[in-house]
């Protein structure tokens, strides 16, 4: 095996997991999810001579999202429907297993921008003008849809609740399509 | 109402059941498969180039030839159709290796088109060819689109090799193709449980190497088929080789 192949694997050893479940919290699938992790590691390793040497994990990270926001092949997206299901009551929610899967369904109810601004936001830690070039779009832009999702998932922010809600209830009755 | 840090917590705890480990020796043939094809696409123009020029020389009559029939308006035509008189090509890596088929799909860009083309990758000594899929414009000029080859063993081992799924490329969609090797007088895919059959054609070169393609007016839309199968004349299944549909 070659010095560069070696390591490929250890980069994919390292990464693939983390990789993995940022697709499953875009997708919310865990099969189409694993289906797409494979495939950002096998475009990264496709590029891999050029990327070796830069910021691999950026490249398979950037290759994940715009695999998954590209998605024509992505049938679960059109079931997302702007309504966020009802939080189970009580308990800490990262803790709670019912508090994971709420947070899975409640992500399905956002359009696939959203998902993929909370995603690099939240679960990346991605400032905004990082999460504004990886998805190609400005940074006002991320900013506006990060208001939308945050409200639709009922996340307080330091913006007026009443504003939050006014945004969410606006954004679901337009019926945005996925 | 939670606050971002629950948000954060939320997103990064272990989901309830395990997500699966990545194979990476798979992801590596896969990865391969897809270097091969942008080395192979790289100098794609210059194939276009010279394809036109040789086209020009051999005149247009080879071009010019119908789309197969389709009884029924599902089964698609036999393994004896549709090939063309090819000029005599030497293989140049980008040049097609044998006839040049026409699928009777037609794009904006031209009608898409199926060629071997040559392989010599270091990494995987028992491929010599791959398939190209193409368009011709109306002036007979090819450009190359994707290309898939076999990444591991032997490119003419029992079965199918190189299936490439539809892909987009300079916003044209190609679709989904392949090459079974062996006597396969019948590819079909699955659709929903649906059976969709494939168009064929015999490589020119070597009628033991079947090019196929699934056309999209057979498809419902917007899906791909799974499960390939091939069958011979006699309708016994064949072996099924590597049937996955590559991507990217």
């Amino acid at each position: 095996m070659s010095r560069g192949d070696e390591e490929f694997v250890e980069f994919a050893r390292a990464s693939s997991g983390r990789l993995t479940h940022a697709a499953y919290l875009l997708i919310g699938d865990r099969h189409l999810a694993e289906d797409a992790a494979q495939t950002a590691l096998v475009r990264t390793y496709a590029a891999w001579s050029r990327v070796r040497r830069q910021d691999a994990y950026a490249y398979a990270r950037k290759v994940l999202v715009n695999h998954v926001t590209d998605g024509w092949r992505r049938p679960l997206r059109e079931r997302a429907s702007g309504e966020v299901p009802d939080r189970p009551a009580g308990g800490d929610l990262a803790d709670e297993v019912a508090g994971r899967q709420w947070l899975v369904e409640a992500l399905g109810a956002l359009s696939p921008r959203e998902r993929a601004v909370v995603v690099l936001r939240y679960f990346f830690d991605l400032p905004e003008t990082a999460v504004a070039s990886e998805l190609d779009v400005t940074v006002g832009t991320v900013k506006s849809t990060n208001f939308r999702a945050l409200a639709k998932l009922r996340v307080r922010t330091d913006r007026p609740v009443a504003s939050a809600r006014a945004a969410g209830d606006t954004t679901t009755s337009r019926g945005e399509r996925p | 109402m939670m606050d971002l840090d629950t948000l954060r917590s939320g997103l990064r705890a272990a989901p309830g059941q395990p997500l699966g480990a990545v194979d990476i020796e798979h992801v590596m043939a896969r990865g391969r498969r897809l270097r091969v094809r942008r080395r192979l696409l790289a100098s794609g123009g210059a194939a276009a180039l010279a394809a036109a020029v040789l086209a020009a020389s051999a005149g247009s009559s080879w071009l010019a030839q119908p789309r197969p029939a389709v009884p029924g308006g599902t089964a698609p035509p036999s393994s004896a159709a549709p090939s063309l008189a090819a000029p005599s090509w030497a293989a140049q890596g980008q040049d097609p290796v044998g006839a040049v088929v026409p699928t009777g799909i037609r794009l904006r860009g031209g009608e898409v088109v199926l060629y071997a083309v040559a392989v010599g990758e270091p990494s995987v000594p028992g491929v010599h060819f791959g398939v190209m899929a193409g368009q011709m414009d109306a002036d007979g000029r090819l450009t190359a689109r994707v290309a898939s080859n076999e990444v591991t063993g032997s490119d003419r081992a029992a079965g199918f090799h190189a299936v490439q799924a539809a892909t987009e490329v300079d916003g044209v969609w190609m679709p989904e193709f392949g090459y079974y090797a062996g006597p396969a007088a019948k590819i079909s895919g699955s659709v929903g449980g649906q059976v969709i059959r494939a168009r064929q054609a015999r490589w020119s070169q070597d009628p033991g190497v079947v090019l196929f393609w699934f056309d999209p007016a057979d498809l419902p839309a917007g899906k791909q088929p799974s499960r390939l199968s091939a069958f011979d004349a006699a309708g016994r299944a064949l072996p099924t080789g590597d049937a996955t549909a590559g991507h990217g």
